[in-house]
């Protein structure tokens, strides 16, 4: 099982743990991971797709062509980047007409988009490499640990084009988290999103949201919520340490990427995956663990 | 009331914003909402319906979208709301009403291929992770396609 390793700019430019506990997780259970010479920021699903719709499918196509000279399906690890490259994807593979003028644009930078490739995301990935496959190598099952989970917006919607887990009430993420002994707890407004998406233009707002949904779940008494988006990881994560509360004391709950939670079930140590370049302290999370 | 319209704007009003019947499971269902109670997807169709898209185009509610595309899936119209104010961004950004954030954002991928800059810390710490070097970015072939797109005609205004 080998994929073009799609990076995107968040993870490795700003939360390189996440690079690191992916790498080590995913190579563990079997998947060679491939980096891709040249690939950029992925189009950028926010500001370049509202300001020119075009210029954004015709920077994801760059992306695409480069892993089809590499004869490799894309596997992404940020949800923007996979709602970006998938839709570019696949809406030059259904309408002619764009994607001839996509090609027309790529002809100056001497490429051209074929349609010979998929794109996956981490869930989907490890979905192929197998529930069995993933249980014979864990290590330290995570019995006990109470989760919640947050899908996010982009891994899932527009179905239409993604077509991955159901767009409202996805389970595939929950089932992943089960894999490794721990719990998927429920907690009101989970689908609610997190807000990165307003943090351009109303920075006060978006703290706002993702305040409301850290009480909800701060109150169902989990250990840690587990996400799949680096967007979403500086919205919990990051956020989080600067949410001052009148009548409370501030927040303290663990956030990790799921490829985190797999490496510590893998048998990985905190240090080695760098767990300490979090911003909320994942001490209490670590603390409990079997 | 249509007068000036740009025509793909009509046709999408035509198509899909029409048959929404204002049942508002949009806003119900909008984190932005939530937020920011001015903010009213459902009111946005409705003054598209009635022709008002010039004061749609030029508001700052467009821009307040987080594009989860909640709405797309609830609607019981298929009226995909999300793609709609995704459309209407684009045809504000043409008019020159783009909100600087998101050039911004632009300028920086022109300039590195990325979003976010390579920082000496950021190296200092892949380095401390055992993580390879970051590789380049294509940053001439970013570049270009910008300079292909319409993107690249707004950047160059912004500039001048
Ligand atoms: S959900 Fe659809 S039909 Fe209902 S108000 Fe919103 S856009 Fe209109
Ligand atoms: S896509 Fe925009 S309008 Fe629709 S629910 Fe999300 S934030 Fe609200």
């Amino acid at each position: 099982m080998r994929y073009a390793f799609f990076l995107g700019c968040m993870i490795p430019l700003r939360l390189p743990h996440i690079e690191r506990a992916t790498r080590m997780a995913l190579e563990a259970v079997g998947v060679e991971l491939l980096d891709m010479e040249g690939a950029s920021c992925c189009g950028e699903p926010i500001s370049i797709q509202s300001l020119d719709r075009e210029a954004w499918i015709a920077l994801a196509a760059r992306n695409l062509c480069i892993a089809e000279e590499m004869k490799a399906d894309i596997l992404t690890i940020c949800s923007g980047c996979y709602e970006t490259l998938k839709t570019a994807n696949v809406s030059m593979k259904r309408e002619t007409s764009l994607r001839e003028r996509i090609n027309e644009k790529l002809s100056a930078i001497g490429k051209e988009f074929r349609g010979t490739i998929e794109v996956k995301n981490i869930i989907e990935v490890l979905g192929e490499v197998g529930e069995e496959r993933i249980k014979a190598h864990l290590k330290r099952p995570l019995k006990g640990i109470r989760v919640a989970a947050h899908p996010g917006c982009h891994l899932l919607r527009p179905s239409e084009i993604i077509q991955f887990d159901d767009p409202m009430r996805p389970v595939l993420l929950d089932r992943l988290i089960r894999l490794l002994g721990a719990e998927s707890i429920q907690y009101p407004k989970k689908m609610l999103c997190c807000g990165a998406g307003l943090r351009l233009v109303d920075l006060e707002k978006a703290n706002k949201l993702v305040e409301m949904k850290l009480s909800l779940i701060e109150s169902a008494e989990t250990d840690c919520i587990v996400l799949v988006c680096p967007y979403c990881m500086i919205q919990y994560d990051l956020t989080q340490r600067m949410i001052k509360r009148e009548d409370k004391a501030p927040f303290n709950i663990p956030v990790l990427y799921y490829s985190e939670l797999l490496s510590l079930a893998l048998g990985f140590s905190p240090s080695e995956i760098g767990l300490r370049f979090h911003r909320t302290s994942v001490e209490p999370l670590l603390k409990k663990l079997p | 009331m249509s007068e000036g319209m740009p025509e793909d704007l009509a046709a999408l009003i035509k198509e899909k914003v029409v048959h929404c019947f204002q049942c508002g499971s949009c806003v119900g269902s909008c984190p932005t909402a939530r937020a920011i109670p001015e903010y009213n997807p459902r009111r946005m169709m409705e003054e598209l319906i009635l022709g008002r898209w010039r004061g749609v185009l030029s508001g700052r509610m467009i821009w307040l979208c987080t594009l989860c595309h909640t709405c797309y899936e609830v609607c019981p119209q298929g009226v995909g709301i999300s793609h709609i104010i995704v459309e209407l961004r684009n045809h504000a950004a043409r008019m020159g009403l783009a909100p600087p954030e998101y050039l911004n954002n632009v300028r920086q991928v022109a300039s590195t291929g990325w979003t976010s800059p390579l920082t000496g810390a950021v190296q200092r710490i892949r380095k401390e992770l055992g993580l390879p070097e970051v590789k380049t970015a294509g940053v001439e072939e970013v570049g270009r396609l910008i300079e292909l797109t319409e993107l690249g005609r707004m950047m160059g205004e912004q500039r001048s």
